[in-house]
């Protein structure tokens, strides 16, 4: 294939994925009232997101379910990186590998659901989560972002240097002073791009988030989605931009962060 | 742990033995991984402040049996003692026996000083006491002017330096090499080789070394074990275990030898007679060996201590007759490859003292081998 054809398969696959994205960039700055319909450029619906009190709570409640179910998923993906390269064989280990990953390919519509029959199951039984709300999605959240953090944590800690832990065993630090002053350092660029995944992730489901909520938790795509079915508001535009503006900051610091330090590990 | 206090302990012990002052002993030690032996029953003494060198090819577990000395494997079997301490089970950072390793395995993240600092740290010392100690190493390895560099902005050579002075930062009872010089390029090598052994002989520490190049353990080592299928083969000097090659497994990893299968016909306690199949003259062979007549051995001779000669040399033994098959010139020497009238072929190294154009002989020369009865070893059968 000639350069030229490979650059307008590269514009044509490129317009195809971003077109829609532009376009809607594009009309969150439309003056008119009418979504569809151009009038002028204009920033009114910035205003009046930010005066939407709904919207605000919702994005709120949305930052604070993706900044703890991120934490609390790099917490339990680091325990099963570990678990699962540095341990050494143990029985069912197999078996974890590969549930570990089974969210990844388990449509969503099947995890919520399974998620909200054990909530309702566990409230009749032990009366614990009383009502649904923003506990039972960060739970939900949880469980499929552990999967991507533990698919990267694994993958960072097989193809670290076994023998810089040794070196530090030899030099007199215990097992547990090892992870935490030479294995933690060195992986963290993947623990922070794991994090930025898991809370871009958490962000922006609505599937699950839609199947465990309850009365008085709604995530911001929740909102969104509904009122859209009321008919779309050019608000809903500002706010997408805005979205994806801080979806794509999280998901392209992730890849830099990750590129940069495959990079010094080569020139060592 | 204590340095300070193992110095003492060293002092009170009686020198009454004779024999040398042994640091690290192994009594059958056994490595097996998932059945099969690494590392087989080797008994072993490493003296106090010598360089002693693992020498093997891969896969003879020589770097099992340093690994087992670092407590990172646990052996199957035997005993591992320091200063007539039972270190078997202790776990490796725990251990006074701190090893250099052949990644360097520094931290990415710390630099140079935290690197050469981090052992000390964990020891809790005082801050004044690790920056000094820290300053006073670098020196050693002549990097305090990279002290607060990150290991990927160093040079191979440099980074060995620092992985070194962080071996060396605890005073560590026993130093482990694990293939020193494998990353570096072949120039760098000779210069390194010399470079570390004058820095552990300024300390003063005992050295065990791993490597599979026999230039590196000959240069490098006081003593050396020549490893194989995870047993020891022979331990001694560089030159003895070179010179006295006592199987035919050490004559045959050290350089290059000629062996020569012979049957006894005379042994008297200094020399031994033998005749070989295809050799003009009787074989002759200092050595006090008692053999009884008729027994079958095998004589080793290294390629250098053979003369070329066109003329039949006087004496009666030890004289082979050839045609020169094959010659390398290797500018200080020329190596002959000279196949007998018997059909064996012997290597003969001919150090070249005149110009080429003098070479002496050419392919197809008719040729006379001799060598010394002093030059030839009997290795038993």
């Amino acid at each position: 294939m000639s350069a030229r054809m490979r650059g307008l398969v590269l514009a044509a696959a490129l317009v195809f994925l971003y077109l829609p994205m532009l376009l809607l960039i594009i009309y969150s700055f439309n003056e008119s009232r009418l979504v569809t319909v151009w009038s002028g450029w204009s920033v009114k619906w910035y205003g009046e997101l930010l005066r939407d009190q709904q919207m605000i709570g919702a994005i709120w409640m949305s930052l604070r379910i993706a900044f703890l179910a991120a934490t609390a998923a790099l917490v339990l993906g680091v325990l099963a990186g570990v678990a699962l390269t540095r341990v050494g064989a143990f029985r069912g280990k197999a078996l974890l590998g590969t549930m570990i990953t089974a969210p990844l390919v388990i449509p969503e519509v099947i995890t919520g659901l399974s998620l909200l029959l054990l909530f309702v199951a566990l409230g009749q039984l032990i009366g614990w989560p009383a009502q649904r709300g923003m506990l039972t999605i960060w739970i939900a959240h949880v469980t499929f972002c552990t999967a991507y953090v533990t698919l990267i944590v694994a993958g960072r800690l097989s193809e670290f240097d076994h023998s810089i832990e040794e070196a530090a065993m030899d030099l007199g630090a215990t097992p547990l002073r090892t992870f935490f002053q030479v294995t933690l350092p060195v992986i963290s660029p993947a623990l922070i791009a794991a994090w930025l995944l898991a809370f871009t992730l958490s962000l922006d489901d609505l599937v699950i988030a839609s199947f465990v909520t309850g009365p008085g938790a709604s995530t911001l795509p929740i909102v969104v989605f509904s009122s859209v079915r009321l008919g779309v508001s050019p608000k809903i535009n500002a706010l997408a931009t805005i979205l994806i503006v801080v979806v794509m900051a999280g998901v392209l610091t992730s890849l830099w962060l990750m590129r940069r330090y495959r990079r010094r590990q080569q020139l060592i | 742990m204590d340095d300070s206090s193992d110095n003492d302990s060293a002092a009170v012990e009686p020198a009454a033995t004779a024999g040398p002052d042994v640091v690290l002993r192994m009594r059958g030690l056994r490595k097996e991984f998932d059945g099969v032996a690494a590392v087989a029953d080797v008994d072993l003494d490493v003296h106090r402040g010598e360089l002693f060198a693992l020498l093997g090819g891969s896969g003879c577990g020589k770097s099992t049996l340093l690994r087992m000395l670092a407590g990172l494997e646990t052996p199957t079997a035997g005993r591992v003692e320091l200063d007539g301490t039972d270190i078997t089970r202790i776990p490796p950072h725990l251990r006074p026996v701190n090893m250099m390793f052949q990644s360097y395995a520094l931290f990415p993240h710390m630099t140079v000083a935290d690197n050469v600092a981090f052992g000390l740290k964990q020891e809790k010392r005082s801050a004044e006491e690790i920056r000094a100690r820290v300053d006073s190493l670098l020196d050693l390895v002549h990097m305090r002017s990279y002290a607060s560099r990150k290991p990927h902005q160093l040079s191979g050579g440099q980074q060995q330096r620092v992985a070194l002075a962080r071996s060396l930062a605890k005073n560590p009872r026993l130093l482990l090499l694990d293939e020193p010089m494998a990353a570096l390029d072949k120039k760098l090598r000779m210069q390194m080789q010399l470079e570390i052994v004058d820095i552990i002989e300024e300390v003063g520490v005992t050295c065990v070394m791993v490597t599979h190049d026999q230039d590196e353990a000959m240069s490098m080592a006081g003593r050396i074990a020549i490893m194989n299928a995870g047993k020891i083969m022979q331990i001694g000097a560089p030159a003895e275990v070179y010179e006295y090659p006592s199987c035919r497994f050490s004559a045959e990893f050290l350089g290059s030898v000629n062996l020569f299968d012979g049957i006894v016909t005379h042994s008297d306690g200094a020399t031994v007679q033998l005749s070989s199949q295809g050799l003009e003259t009787p074989l002759r062979v200092v050595s006090a060996m008692e053999l009884s007549d008729g027994a079958q051995v095998t004589v080793a001779v290294r390629p250098e201590k053979i003369t070329v000669a066109a003329e039949p040399p006087p004496g009666g033994f030890n004289v082979a007759h050839g045609c020169v098959e094959d010659l390398a010139y290797l500018g200080s020497h020329t190596v002959y490859h000279v196949r007998l009238d018997g059909g064996a072929k012997v290597l003969a190294q001919d150090v070249n003292m005149r110009h080429v154009g003098e070479r002496r002989f050419t392919w197809n020369d008719p040729v006379y081998l001799h060598w010394q009865a002093a030059s030839g070893v009997v290795l038993p059968a």
